[in-house]
């Protein structure tokens, strides 16, 4: 019975990081709801280790890794918002939506000034990827 | 029983302290909340009997959510959460999405028929572990070893400020880098 309590404590954990990288704007926001999903991985791996196979170290060394993903998250996340506040000023996720399909409405004029580096052409080829 | 009641605080805690991470106004605040939440579930881990992983978990988060504090204040309008404000989109489809998500996996976890646990827990389930990643599990070993680095490098990469074309010129033809403070010999 303690597998699936373990197994509960993960699932809610899940949903609770999944609702925070859906619903929140901040970059570091989305993170946090990402670390949090990861560290459901984790409590899963190491409840699947003690109550499936403990004489097999398999859900240590996944435990492991699921540290690793984490740590690696966390740095990339930092540098990657470092990088396109420096270039675009560009702290939230509606803010970064260069690659996203523009037919809903996006309103790029309450967020702020933009940065010098060539947010602006872009605007006048939007639905041109539709065409193709 | 002191397990059990000791894993019940934890897990409620840990959802508790997790919702709570989206829900406080201030942004040191969630941090710290995130913190606890990841403190928790290492006190749970360490209950399995993983004493070397749950205590690398809280070592890790707390020098993690450390540094998160001060992105967090770095990049947030609103660190002190001195005025009440929210930065969300689409709460209720979130709200939905996770609820399904964790209907979903509960129905899979009671419904799911796990299989039986198979032999017993090592003496040391630390020398297990480092056995495995020094023997069998080499291969994950090296190649978490590689991530990491390629990481310290990449974001040292993405953040520096002046890049390569600052400093070469925009064919990288320059002789010599153009640095505000000249380095090396002969200066």
């Amino acid at each position: 019975m303690m597998l699936e309590t373990y197994l509960l404590l993960a699932a809610a954990l899940f949903s609770v990081g999944l609702f925070g990288a859906l619903s929140q704007q901040s970059v570091v926001m989305v993170m946090m709801g990402l670390e949090l999903m990861v560290n459901a991985v984790i409590v899963a791996a190491a409840a699947f280790w003690l109550y499936t196979s403990p004489e097999r170290p398999d859900g240590q060394v996944l435990v492991l890794v699921a540290v690793t993903a984490m740590a690696v998250e966390m740095a990339m996340g930092f540098a990657v918002t470092t990088a396109i506040f420096r270039a675009r000023d560009v702290d939230m996720v509606d803010m970064a939506a260069d690659l996203a399909d523009h037919s809903g409405p996006v309103d790029h004029s309450n967020h702020g000034h933009h940065g010098d580096h060539g947010d602006h052409e872009h605007h006048g080829h939007h639905g041109d990827g539709d065409d193709r | 029983m002191a397990e059990t009641v000791v894993f019940a605080v934890c897990a409620v805690g840990a959802v508790a302290s997790g919702v709570m991470v989206f829900v406080v106004d201030s942004m040191a605040r969630a941090t710290f909340a995130l913190l606890a939440s990841f403190v928790l579930t290492g006190v749970a881990i360490l209950l399995l009997g993983l004493s070397y992983l749950g205590v690398l978990i809280i070592l890790m988060m707390v020098m993690e959510m450390m540094i998160m504090a001060v992105f967090m204040i770095m990049y947030m309008m609103n660190p002190a959460g001195l005025m009440p404000m929210t930065m969300v989109h689409n709460k209720v489809g979130s709200l939905a999405v996770a609820i399904g998500a964790f209907v979903v996996l509960a129905a899979g976890v009671f419904l799911v028929p796990w299989p039986e646990r198979g032999g017993t827990p090592p003496a040391d389930p630390t020398l297990a572990l480092g056995e495995a990643v020094m023997g069998e599990y080499m291969l994950v070993m090296m190649l978490v070893g590689l991530v990491l680095f390629a990481t310290m490098v990449a974001a040292t990469v993405l953040t520096t400020h002046r890049g390569r074309y600052d400093r070469y010129g925009d064919d990288l033809r320059r002789e010599r880098p153009d640095d505000p403070i000249d380095g090396g010999l002969g200066r």
